[in-house]
Protein backbone atom coordinates (compact mmCIF):
# COMPACT_ATOMS: atom_id res chain seq x y z
CA UNK A 1 0.00 0.00 0.00
CA UNK A 2 1.55 3.32 -1.00
CA UNK A 3 1.82 6.23 1.43
CA UNK A 4 -1.70 7.40 2.19
CA UNK A 5 -1.90 11.10 1.42
CA UNK A 6 -5.68 11.25 1.69
CA UNK A 7 -5.67 13.26 4.94
CA UNK A 8 -3.40 15.89 3.45
CA UNK A 9 -5.50 16.02 0.29
CA UNK A 10 -8.64 16.27 2.40
CA UNK A 11 -7.14 19.17 4.37
CA UNK A 12 -6.16 21.00 1.18
CA UNK A 13 -9.38 20.29 -0.75
CA UNK A 14 -11.33 23.41 0.35
CA UNK A 15 -8.36 25.64 -0.50
CA UNK A 16 -7.87 23.98 -3.88
CA UNK A 17 -11.59 24.27 -4.64
CA UNK A 18 -11.65 27.94 -3.63
CA UNK A 19 -8.58 28.58 -5.77
CA UNK A 20 -10.08 26.86 -8.83
CA UNK A 21 -13.27 28.88 -8.40
CA UNK A 22 -11.30 32.12 -8.12
CA UNK A 23 -9.20 31.26 -11.17
CA UNK A 24 -12.39 30.53 -13.14
CA UNK A 25 -13.86 33.86 -12.10
CA UNK A 26 -10.87 36.23 -12.33
CA UNK A 27 -8.12 34.21 -13.95
CA UNK A 28 -5.87 34.73 -10.88
CA UNK A 29 -5.00 32.22 -8.10
CA UNK A 30 -5.57 34.73 -5.28
CA UNK A 31 -7.00 33.68 -1.93
CA UNK A 32 -7.80 35.59 1.26
CA UNK A 33 -5.85 34.75 4.44
CA UNK A 34 -8.35 33.02 6.72
CA UNK A 35 -7.49 35.28 9.69
CA UNK A 36 -6.52 38.69 8.28
CA UNK A 37 -8.21 38.67 4.88
CA UNK A 38 -4.91 39.67 3.25
CA UNK A 39 -4.55 38.51 -0.37
CA UNK A 40 -2.30 35.47 -0.83
CA UNK A 41 -1.04 34.06 -4.13
CA UNK A 42 -1.71 30.32 -4.14
CA UNK A 43 1.46 28.80 -5.62
CA UNK A 44 0.70 26.68 -8.70
CA UNK A 45 3.81 24.53 -8.30
CA UNK A 46 3.81 21.66 -5.82
CA UNK A 47 7.04 19.96 -4.76
CA UNK A 48 6.86 16.39 -3.46
CA UNK A 49 10.04 15.45 -1.62
CA UNK A 50 11.25 11.88 -1.24
CA UNK A 51 14.93 11.31 -0.61
CA UNK A 52 17.26 8.67 -2.06
CA UNK A 53 19.56 8.02 0.90
CA UNK A 54 22.85 6.13 0.45
CA UNK A 55 23.02 3.06 2.71
CA UNK A 56 25.92 1.16 1.14
CA UNK A 57 27.85 1.34 4.42
CA UNK A 58 24.77 0.11 6.33
CA UNK A 59 24.10 -3.02 4.25
CA UNK A 60 24.68 -5.28 7.27
CA UNK A 61 22.06 -3.35 9.22
CA UNK A 62 19.37 -4.04 6.62
CA UNK A 63 20.50 -7.66 6.20
CA UNK A 64 20.05 -7.89 9.99
CA UNK A 65 16.56 -6.40 9.83
CA UNK A 66 15.57 -8.98 7.21
CA UNK A 67 16.72 -11.72 9.68
CA UNK A 68 14.75 -10.08 12.50
CA UNK A 69 17.82 -8.59 14.20
CA UNK A 70 18.77 -5.02 15.12
CA UNK A 71 22.52 -4.40 14.86
CA UNK A 72 24.89 -1.83 16.32
CA UNK A 73 28.58 -1.30 15.59
CA UNK A 74 31.68 -1.35 17.81
CA UNK A 75 35.07 0.12 16.95
CA UNK A 76 37.56 -2.69 16.39
CA UNK A 77 40.33 -0.46 17.72
CA UNK A 78 38.97 1.53 20.71
CA UNK A 79 35.76 -0.37 21.47
CA UNK A 80 33.43 2.66 21.25
CA UNK A 81 29.86 1.54 20.46
CA UNK A 82 27.50 3.12 17.96
CA UNK A 83 23.75 3.21 17.59
CA UNK A 84 22.74 4.58 15.14
CA UNK A 85 25.40 2.27 13.66
CA UNK A 86 28.25 3.71 11.61
CA UNK A 87 31.01 1.99 9.62
CA UNK A 88 33.86 4.19 10.89
CA UNK A 89 34.69 5.25 14.44
CA UNK A 90 34.33 9.02 14.92
CA UNK A 91 36.95 8.97 17.69
CA UNK A 92 39.81 7.04 16.08
CA UNK A 93 38.80 6.75 12.43
CA UNK A 94 39.13 2.93 12.42
CA UNK A 95 36.58 0.41 11.12
CA UNK A 96 33.77 -1.01 13.22
CA UNK A 97 32.27 -4.51 13.63
CA UNK A 98 28.55 -5.37 13.47
CA UNK A 99 26.93 -6.88 16.57
CA UNK A 100 23.39 -7.73 17.62
CA UNK A 101 21.34 -5.85 20.22
CA UNK A 102 19.61 -8.51 22.29
CA UNK A 103 17.98 -8.92 25.65
CA UNK A 104 15.86 -6.49 27.58
CA UNK A 105 16.34 -2.76 27.65
CA UNK A 106 15.33 -0.13 30.16
CA UNK A 107 13.03 2.71 29.12
CA UNK A 108 14.85 6.03 29.65
CA UNK A 109 12.11 8.38 28.48
CA UNK A 110 9.05 8.60 26.23
CA UNK A 111 6.37 10.86 24.78
CA UNK A 112 3.11 10.55 22.89
CA UNK A 113 2.88 12.55 19.69
CA UNK A 114 -0.53 14.16 19.18
CA UNK A 115 0.31 16.98 16.71
CA UNK A 116 1.70 14.94 13.85
CA UNK A 117 3.86 15.84 10.85
CA UNK A 118 2.21 15.87 7.41
CA UNK A 119 3.74 12.53 6.41
CA UNK A 120 2.46 10.83 9.60
CA UNK A 121 -1.09 12.22 9.53
CA UNK A 122 -2.40 8.78 8.53
CA UNK A 123 -1.11 7.28 11.81
CA UNK A 124 -3.04 7.20 15.08
CA UNK A 125 -1.34 9.26 17.84
CA UNK A 126 1.84 7.33 18.62
CA UNK A 127 4.25 6.78 21.50
CA UNK A 128 7.99 7.23 20.96
CA UNK A 129 10.70 6.47 23.50
CA UNK A 130 14.37 5.78 24.11
CA UNK A 131 15.63 2.57 25.75
CA UNK A 132 19.10 1.59 26.98
CA UNK A 133 20.23 -1.98 26.27
CA UNK A 134 22.75 -4.21 28.09
CA UNK A 135 25.16 -3.73 25.15
CA UNK A 136 25.39 -0.08 26.36
CA UNK A 137 23.66 1.44 23.35
CA UNK A 138 20.39 3.38 23.35
CA UNK A 139 17.68 3.02 20.72
CA UNK A 140 14.83 5.37 19.85
CA UNK A 141 11.69 3.76 18.38
CA UNK A 142 7.91 3.60 18.51
CA UNK A 143 6.65 1.91 21.68
CA UNK A 144 3.90 -0.65 21.14
CA UNK A 145 1.45 0.51 23.78
CA UNK A 146 -2.01 2.00 23.54
CA UNK A 147 -1.38 4.92 25.87
CA UNK A 148 1.25 6.47 28.12
CA UNK A 149 -0.69 5.22 31.16
CA UNK A 150 0.29 1.65 30.20
CA UNK A 151 4.02 2.32 30.48
CA UNK A 152 6.37 3.79 33.05
CA UNK A 153 9.90 5.13 33.26
CA UNK A 154 12.46 2.37 33.75
CA UNK A 155 10.11 -0.28 32.30
CA UNK A 156 11.72 -3.35 30.73
CA UNK A 157 11.36 -3.36 26.95
CA UNK A 158 12.29 -5.70 24.13
CA UNK A 159 13.52 -4.57 20.72
CA UNK A 160 11.65 -6.34 17.94
CA UNK A 161 11.68 -6.21 14.16
CA UNK A 162 8.26 -5.83 12.64
CA UNK A 163 6.58 -5.04 9.38
CA UNK A 164 5.33 -1.45 9.55
CA UNK A 165 1.88 -0.81 8.18
CA UNK A 166 0.51 0.72 6.07
CA UNK A 167 3.85 1.28 4.33
CA UNK A 168 4.70 -2.46 4.56
CA UNK A 169 8.44 -2.49 5.31
CA UNK A 170 10.67 -3.90 8.07
CA UNK A 171 11.66 -1.61 10.89
CA UNK A 172 12.03 -2.02 14.65
CA UNK A 173 9.91 -1.15 17.68
CA UNK A 174 10.06 -1.31 21.47
CA UNK A 175 7.61 -3.59 23.26
CA UNK A 176 7.09 -3.39 27.03
CA UNK A 177 7.99 -6.82 28.44
CA UNK A 178 4.84 -7.02 30.59
CA UNK A 179 2.73 -6.52 27.48
CA UNK A 180 4.68 -8.85 25.17
CA UNK A 181 2.37 -11.84 25.73
CA UNK A 182 -0.66 -9.82 24.69
CA UNK A 183 0.87 -7.87 21.81
CA UNK A 184 2.81 -10.77 20.34
CA UNK A 185 6.03 -10.41 18.44
CA UNK A 186 5.89 -9.99 14.72
CA UNK A 187 8.96 -11.39 13.03
CA UNK A 188 9.67 -11.59 9.33
CA UNK A 189 8.40 -14.76 7.69
CA UNK A 190 11.14 -17.26 6.83
CA UNK B 1 40.61 40.80 17.41
CA UNK B 2 38.76 44.10 17.74
CA UNK B 3 35.77 44.91 19.91
CA UNK B 4 32.32 44.79 18.31
CA UNK B 5 29.48 47.15 19.24
CA UNK B 6 25.75 46.96 18.58
CA UNK B 7 24.71 50.46 17.50
CA UNK B 8 21.32 49.79 15.94
CA UNK B 9 18.41 47.46 16.65
CA UNK B 10 15.11 46.81 14.91
CA UNK B 11 12.27 44.34 15.26
CA UNK B 12 8.89 43.68 13.65
CA UNK B 13 5.68 42.58 15.30
CA UNK B 14 5.76 38.77 15.53
CA UNK B 15 2.77 36.62 14.63
CA UNK B 16 0.85 35.72 11.51
CA UNK B 17 2.23 38.28 9.05
CA UNK B 18 0.18 37.50 5.94
CA UNK B 19 0.60 41.20 5.03
CA UNK B 20 4.30 40.95 4.10
CA UNK B 21 6.78 38.95 2.07
CA UNK B 22 9.97 37.68 3.69
CA UNK B 23 12.06 40.51 2.24
CA UNK B 24 9.51 43.18 3.21
CA UNK B 25 9.43 41.83 6.74
CA UNK B 26 13.23 41.72 7.03
CA UNK B 27 13.53 45.22 5.60
CA UNK B 28 11.05 46.54 8.15
CA UNK B 29 13.42 45.39 10.92
CA UNK B 30 16.52 46.31 8.92
CA UNK B 31 15.47 49.91 8.22
CA UNK B 32 14.56 50.38 11.88
CA UNK B 33 18.02 49.13 12.91
CA UNK B 34 19.86 51.35 10.40
CA UNK B 35 17.86 54.39 11.41
CA UNK B 36 18.53 53.61 15.09
CA UNK B 37 22.26 53.47 14.26
CA UNK B 38 22.18 56.66 12.18
CA UNK B 39 23.62 54.77 9.19
CA UNK B 40 22.52 54.32 5.57
CA UNK B 41 22.12 51.06 3.64
CA UNK B 42 25.22 51.84 1.56
CA UNK B 43 27.32 51.92 4.75
CA UNK B 44 26.75 48.18 5.29
CA UNK B 45 29.65 46.01 4.13
CA UNK B 46 28.43 42.56 5.15
CA UNK B 47 25.07 40.91 5.85
CA UNK B 48 24.43 37.58 7.62
CA UNK B 49 20.81 36.40 7.41
CA UNK B 50 19.66 33.89 10.02
CA UNK B 51 16.87 31.87 8.42
CA UNK B 52 15.94 28.22 8.32
CA UNK B 53 13.39 28.32 5.52
CA UNK B 54 11.92 25.34 3.71
CA UNK B 55 8.40 26.46 4.62
CA UNK B 56 8.70 29.72 2.67
CA UNK B 57 9.07 30.34 -1.03
CA UNK B 58 12.34 32.22 -1.47
CA UNK B 59 15.31 29.84 -1.26
CA UNK B 60 17.95 32.58 -1.17
CA UNK B 61 16.73 34.88 1.63
CA UNK B 62 20.00 36.82 1.97
CA UNK B 63 19.78 37.88 -1.68
CA UNK B 64 16.19 39.19 -1.62
CA UNK B 65 16.70 40.86 1.78
CA UNK B 66 19.94 42.53 0.71
CA UNK B 67 18.35 43.84 -2.49
CA UNK B 68 15.10 45.04 -0.93
CA UNK B 69 16.91 46.76 1.94
CA UNK B 70 19.18 48.46 -0.61
CA UNK B 71 22.49 47.06 0.68
CA UNK B 72 24.23 47.66 -2.61
CA UNK B 73 27.80 46.88 -1.59
CA UNK B 74 27.36 44.21 1.08
CA UNK B 75 28.50 40.63 0.69
CA UNK B 76 25.91 38.29 2.14
CA UNK B 77 25.03 34.77 3.18
CA UNK B 78 22.30 32.76 4.87
CA UNK B 79 23.30 31.20 8.21
CA UNK B 80 21.58 28.04 9.47
CA UNK B 81 21.75 26.75 13.04
CA UNK B 82 18.07 25.71 13.28
CA UNK B 83 16.38 27.71 16.05
CA UNK B 84 19.76 29.29 16.88
CA UNK B 85 20.27 30.61 13.34
CA UNK B 86 19.79 34.18 14.62
CA UNK B 87 22.59 33.94 17.18
CA UNK B 88 24.75 32.20 14.59
CA UNK B 89 24.15 35.13 12.21
CA UNK B 90 25.12 37.56 14.99
CA UNK B 91 28.31 35.55 15.57
CA UNK B 92 29.22 35.49 11.88
CA UNK B 93 28.62 39.23 11.45
CA UNK B 94 30.45 40.03 14.72
CA UNK B 95 33.42 37.85 13.75
CA UNK B 96 33.64 39.55 10.34
CA UNK B 97 33.84 42.94 12.13
CA UNK B 98 36.23 41.68 14.84
CA UNK B 99 38.57 40.25 12.20
CA UNK B 100 38.65 43.59 10.35
CA UNK B 101 36.69 42.27 7.36
CA UNK B 102 34.13 45.07 7.70
CA UNK B 103 33.55 48.17 9.81
CA UNK B 104 29.78 47.92 9.48
CA UNK B 105 27.90 44.62 9.28
CA UNK B 106 24.31 43.53 9.85
CA UNK B 107 22.72 40.39 11.21
CA UNK B 108 19.08 39.98 10.25
CA UNK B 109 16.92 37.07 11.34
CA UNK B 110 13.74 36.39 9.41
CA UNK B 111 11.16 33.66 8.96
CA UNK B 112 7.83 33.36 7.11
CA UNK B 113 6.49 30.10 8.54
CA UNK B 114 2.85 30.72 7.62
CA UNK B 115 3.64 30.29 3.91
CA UNK B 116 3.05 26.54 4.42
CA UNK B 117 0.22 24.47 5.94
CA UNK B 118 0.80 23.74 9.64
CA UNK B 119 1.38 19.94 9.27
CA UNK B 120 4.18 20.77 6.80
CA UNK B 121 5.74 23.18 9.31
CA UNK B 122 5.43 20.48 12.01
CA UNK B 123 7.18 18.13 9.58
CA UNK B 124 10.07 20.52 8.80
CA UNK B 125 10.63 21.16 12.52
CA UNK B 126 10.45 17.43 13.32
CA UNK B 127 13.05 16.70 10.66
CA UNK B 128 15.37 19.19 12.44
CA UNK B 129 16.86 16.46 14.59
CA UNK B 130 18.24 13.26 13.15
CA UNK B 131 16.36 12.58 9.92
CA UNK B 132 17.04 8.94 9.14
CA UNK B 133 17.05 7.32 12.59
CA UNK B 134 14.45 9.46 14.31
CA UNK B 135 12.11 11.10 11.79
CA UNK B 136 11.86 8.74 8.81
CA UNK B 137 10.67 5.74 10.80
CA UNK B 138 9.33 7.18 14.02
CA UNK B 139 7.83 10.57 13.12
CA UNK B 140 9.37 12.43 16.02
CA UNK B 141 8.33 16.09 16.25
CA UNK B 142 10.04 19.13 17.76
CA UNK B 143 7.62 19.19 20.75
CA UNK B 144 8.11 15.40 20.94
CA UNK B 145 11.87 15.79 21.42
CA UNK B 146 11.47 18.30 24.25
CA UNK B 147 8.59 16.25 25.69
CA UNK B 148 11.04 13.38 26.18
CA UNK B 149 13.28 15.75 28.16
CA UNK B 150 10.22 16.84 30.17
CA UNK B 151 9.24 13.23 30.95
CA UNK B 152 12.74 12.41 32.17
CA UNK B 153 13.14 15.67 34.12
CA UNK B 154 9.74 15.45 35.84
CA UNK B 155 10.32 11.80 36.74
CA UNK B 156 13.79 12.42 38.16
CA UNK B 157 13.18 15.63 40.12
CA UNK B 158 9.44 15.52 40.86
CA UNK B 159 8.47 18.59 38.83
CA UNK B 160 4.84 18.68 37.70
CA UNK B 161 2.95 19.93 34.66
CA UNK B 162 1.75 22.81 36.84
CA UNK B 163 5.37 23.75 37.60
CA UNK B 164 6.10 23.90 33.87
CA UNK B 165 2.97 26.02 33.44
CA UNK B 166 4.48 28.73 35.70
CA UNK B 167 6.84 29.53 32.81
CA UNK B 168 3.88 30.05 30.43
CA UNK B 169 2.16 32.31 32.96
CA UNK B 170 5.29 34.45 33.46
CA UNK B 171 6.15 34.73 29.77
CA UNK B 172 2.58 35.54 28.73
CA UNK B 173 2.49 38.21 31.45
CA UNK B 174 5.58 39.92 30.02
CA UNK B 175 4.34 39.32 26.47
CA UNK B 176 1.23 41.31 27.39
CA UNK B 177 3.55 44.29 28.03
CA UNK B 178 5.46 43.92 24.74
CA UNK B 179 3.80 45.54 21.69
CA UNK B 180 5.86 43.33 19.33
CA UNK B 181 4.70 40.06 20.95
CA UNK B 182 2.51 37.52 19.18
CA UNK B 183 0.44 36.85 22.32
CA UNK B 184 -0.67 39.88 24.33
CA UNK B 185 -3.11 38.02 26.61
CA UNK B 186 -2.02 36.86 30.07
CA UNK B 187 -2.84 33.21 30.90
CA UNK B 188 -3.49 31.40 34.19
CA UNK B 189 -2.16 28.00 35.29
CA UNK B 190 -5.67 26.59 34.73
CA UNK B 191 -5.70 27.86 31.12
CA UNK B 192 -2.41 26.08 30.46
CA UNK B 193 -3.62 22.88 32.14
CA UNK B 194 -6.84 22.92 30.12
CA UNK B 195 -5.04 23.19 26.77
CA UNK B 196 -4.71 19.97 24.74
CA UNK B 197 -1.59 17.79 24.65
CA UNK B 198 0.69 18.45 21.68
CA UNK B 199 3.28 15.87 22.76
CA UNK B 200 2.64 14.36 26.20
CA UNK B 201 3.42 15.73 28.80
CA UNK B 202 3.63 19.08 26.95
CA UNK B 203 0.36 20.91 26.29
CA UNK B 204 -0.36 23.55 23.65
CA UNK B 205 0.28 26.40 26.10
CA UNK B 206 3.65 24.86 27.04
CA UNK B 207 4.76 25.42 23.44
CA UNK B 208 5.99 28.45 21.53
CA UNK B 209 3.82 29.20 18.48
CA UNK B 210 4.46 29.10 14.75
CA UNK B 211 5.47 32.67 13.89
CA UNK B 212 6.46 35.09 11.18
CA UNK B 213 8.80 37.90 12.13
CA UNK B 214 12.14 39.57 11.77
CA UNK B 215 14.78 41.28 13.90
CA UNK B 216 17.93 43.14 12.89
CA UNK B 217 21.11 44.50 14.48
CA UNK B 218 23.85 46.76 13.14
CA UNK B 219 27.30 45.70 14.34
CA UNK B 220 30.30 48.01 14.01
CA UNK B 221 33.98 48.24 14.88
CA UNK B 222 35.05 50.20 17.96
CA UNK B 223 36.27 53.07 15.79
CA UNK B 224 32.91 53.47 14.05
CA UNK B 225 31.02 52.97 17.32
CA UNK B 226 32.88 55.84 18.98
CA UNK B 227 32.04 58.10 16.04
CA UNK B 228 28.31 57.29 16.28
CA UNK B 229 27.53 57.21 19.98
CA UNK B 230 28.84 57.79 23.48
CA UNK B 231 27.11 54.72 24.83
CA UNK B 232 27.27 51.71 22.52
CA UNK B 233 26.31 48.22 23.64
CA UNK B 234 29.10 45.66 23.30
CA UNK B 235 29.15 42.02 22.33
CA UNK B 236 31.42 41.01 25.16
CA UNK B 237 31.61 37.29 24.46
CA UNK B 238 30.07 34.48 22.44
CA UNK B 239 30.25 30.80 23.34
CA UNK B 240 29.09 28.09 20.95
CA UNK B 241 29.00 24.30 20.88
CA UNK B 242 27.35 21.42 19.02
CA UNK B 243 25.58 18.36 20.45
CA UNK B 244 25.15 14.89 18.87
CA UNK B 245 22.54 14.55 16.12
CA UNK B 246 20.78 11.49 17.54
CA UNK B 247 19.38 12.02 21.02
CA UNK B 248 20.20 8.37 21.76
CA UNK B 249 23.81 9.53 22.03
CA UNK B 250 23.05 11.92 24.90
CA UNK B 251 24.18 10.95 28.42
CA UNK B 252 20.82 11.91 29.89
CA UNK B 253 17.64 13.85 29.11
CA UNK B 254 17.96 16.33 31.97
CA UNK B 255 20.16 19.02 30.44
CA UNK B 256 22.19 19.88 27.37
CA UNK B 257 25.94 19.30 27.41
CA UNK B 258 26.40 21.55 24.35
CA UNK B 259 24.69 24.43 26.18
CA UNK B 260 26.84 23.96 29.28
CA UNK B 261 29.94 24.04 27.06
CA UNK B 262 28.74 27.18 25.24
CA UNK B 263 27.98 28.88 28.58
CA UNK B 264 31.40 27.89 29.95
CA UNK B 265 33.10 29.45 26.93
CA UNK B 266 30.99 32.63 27.04
CA UNK B 267 31.51 33.07 30.81
CA UNK B 268 35.27 32.50 30.49
CA UNK B 269 35.63 35.00 27.65
CA UNK B 270 33.45 37.56 29.48
CA UNK B 271 35.16 37.09 32.84
CA UNK B 272 31.94 35.90 34.50
CA UNK B 273 32.34 33.48 37.41
CA UNK B 274 30.65 30.26 36.19
CA UNK B 275 29.96 29.28 39.82
CA UNK B 276 28.09 32.53 40.53
CA UNK B 277 27.00 34.06 37.20
CA UNK B 278 24.11 35.95 38.82
CA UNK B 279 26.56 38.20 40.65
CA UNK B 280 27.22 39.80 37.26
CA UNK B 281 24.12 39.16 35.14
CA UNK B 282 21.22 41.64 35.29
CA UNK B 283 18.78 39.73 33.08
CA UNK B 284 18.68 36.74 30.75
CA UNK B 285 16.89 35.88 27.52
CA UNK B 286 16.66 32.11 27.29
CA UNK B 287 15.40 29.71 24.66
CA UNK B 288 11.93 28.76 25.95
CA UNK B 289 10.66 27.04 22.80
CA UNK B 290 8.92 24.82 25.35
CA UNK B 291 8.49 25.52 29.05
CA UNK B 292 10.78 22.63 30.03
CA UNK B 293 13.52 24.28 27.95
CA UNK B 294 13.48 27.42 30.13
CA UNK B 295 13.74 25.32 33.30
CA UNK B 296 16.66 23.34 31.87
CA UNK B 297 18.24 26.65 30.77
CA UNK B 298 18.29 27.88 34.39
CA UNK B 299 20.40 24.85 35.26
CA UNK B 300 22.63 24.78 32.16
CA UNK B 301 23.45 28.49 32.68
CA UNK B 302 24.26 27.95 36.35
CA UNK B 303 21.33 30.01 37.72
CA UNK B 304 20.14 26.95 39.66
CA UNK B 305 21.71 23.64 40.66
CA UNK B 306 20.85 20.52 38.64
CA UNK B 307 17.32 19.45 39.51
CA UNK B 308 16.40 22.76 41.10
CA UNK B 309 15.54 24.85 38.05
CA UNK B 310 11.83 24.17 38.38
CA UNK B 311 11.94 25.58 41.92
CA UNK B 312 12.91 28.98 40.48
CA UNK B 313 9.74 28.84 38.36
CA UNK B 314 7.62 27.61 41.26
CA UNK B 315 8.90 30.36 43.56
CA UNK B 316 8.54 32.96 40.79
CA UNK B 317 12.19 33.95 41.12
CA UNK B 318 12.58 34.85 37.45
CA UNK B 319 10.20 37.82 37.40
CA UNK B 320 11.62 41.36 37.71
CA UNK B 321 12.52 41.78 41.39
CA UNK B 322 13.34 38.09 41.81
CA UNK B 323 16.70 36.31 41.72
CA UNK B 324 17.13 37.09 38.01
CA UNK B 325 14.57 38.35 35.46
CA UNK B 326 14.26 35.90 32.56
CA UNK B 327 12.43 36.43 29.26
CA UNK B 328 10.85 39.70 30.30
CA UNK B 329 10.03 40.34 26.63
CA UNK B 330 7.63 37.37 26.67
CA UNK B 331 10.22 34.84 25.55
CA UNK B 332 9.68 32.55 22.58
CA UNK B 333 6.54 31.32 24.34
CA UNK B 334 4.57 34.60 24.12
CA UNK B 335 6.65 36.91 21.95
CA UNK B 336 6.72 34.23 19.25
CA UNK B 337 9.41 32.06 17.66
CA UNK B 338 10.09 32.88 14.00
CA UNK B 339 12.95 30.33 13.97
CA UNK B 340 15.79 32.31 12.36
CA UNK B 341 14.70 35.64 13.88
CA UNK B 342 14.76 34.48 17.52
CA UNK B 343 18.48 34.86 18.27
CA UNK B 344 18.59 38.32 16.68
CA UNK B 345 15.43 39.30 18.61
CA UNK B 346 17.31 38.32 21.78
CA UNK B 347 20.13 40.69 20.76
CA UNK B 348 17.58 43.46 20.15
CA UNK B 349 15.99 42.91 23.57
CA UNK B 350 19.37 42.72 25.35
CA UNK B 351 20.30 46.11 23.86
CA UNK B 352 16.93 47.65 24.80
CA UNK B 353 17.32 46.39 28.37
CA UNK B 354 20.89 47.72 28.65
CA UNK B 355 19.83 51.10 27.23
CA UNK B 356 16.89 51.09 29.69
CA UNK B 357 14.50 51.45 26.74
CA UNK B 358 12.20 48.51 27.53
CA UNK B 359 8.45 49.09 27.68
CA UNK B 360 6.88 50.18 30.98
CA UNK B 361 6.61 47.29 33.43
CA UNK B 362 9.25 45.12 31.83
CA UNK B 363 12.51 47.02 32.35
CA UNK B 364 15.06 45.07 34.41
CA UNK B 365 17.14 46.80 37.03
CA UNK B 366 20.48 47.25 35.23
CA UNK B 367 23.23 47.24 37.88
CA UNK B 368 26.17 45.45 36.30
CA UNK B 369 25.35 46.26 32.68
CA UNK B 370 25.27 42.62 31.56
CA UNK B 371 22.46 40.72 29.80
CA UNK B 372 22.94 37.23 28.42
CA UNK B 373 21.19 35.49 25.54
CA UNK B 374 20.86 31.68 25.44
CA UNK B 375 19.78 30.38 22.03
CA UNK B 376 19.45 26.65 21.33
CA UNK B 377 18.98 25.13 17.88
CA UNK B 378 17.12 21.84 17.51
CA UNK B 379 17.00 19.96 20.81
CA UNK B 380 20.42 20.83 22.23
CA UNK B 381 21.93 20.35 18.78
CA UNK B 382 23.29 23.89 18.35
CA UNK B 383 24.09 26.04 21.39
CA UNK B 384 24.95 29.75 21.46
CA UNK B 385 25.40 31.85 24.59
CA UNK B 386 26.05 35.55 23.95
CA UNK B 387 27.03 38.13 26.57
CA UNK B 388 25.94 41.72 25.85
CA UNK B 389 27.30 44.53 28.02
CA UNK B 390 27.30 48.30 28.38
Amino acid sequence: MPLDRSKIEEMLRPYLAAMEEEKGRTGLPLLRDEKSGDPLYFGQRELRLRYLIPVKSLKEFFDGLARGEVLYTRCENCGLKYFPPQPTCSRCGKGTAWLRISGEGELLTFTKVYSKPASFLHYDDYIVGVARFPEQVSVLALIKARDVTEIRMGARVRLVVERREPENYYTYALIPVEATEHTGQTLPED
Amino acid sequence: MGHVAVVGVGITRFGRRSDTTLQELASEAGRMALSDAGLDPEDVEFLAVGSMGGWSSESLPAVVVSEYLGLERAGSMRVEAACASGSAAVKVAADVVAAGGADVAMAIGVERMYESPIPNVVEYLGRAGNYFWEFENFGLTFPGYYAMYATAYMNKYGATEEDLSEISVKNHYYGSLNPYAQFREPVKIEDVMRSRYVAWPLRLLHCSPISDGSAAVVLVSERVARSLTDSPTWIRAIGSATGPSSITRRDDFLGFLAVRRAAEEAYRRAGIDPARPLRQVDAALVHDCFTIAEIIAYEDLGFARRGEGFMLAKERQTYIGGLVPVNIDGGLKAKGHPIGATGVAMAVEAVKQLRREADPGRQADIKNGVVIAHNVGGTGHYAYVTVYSM
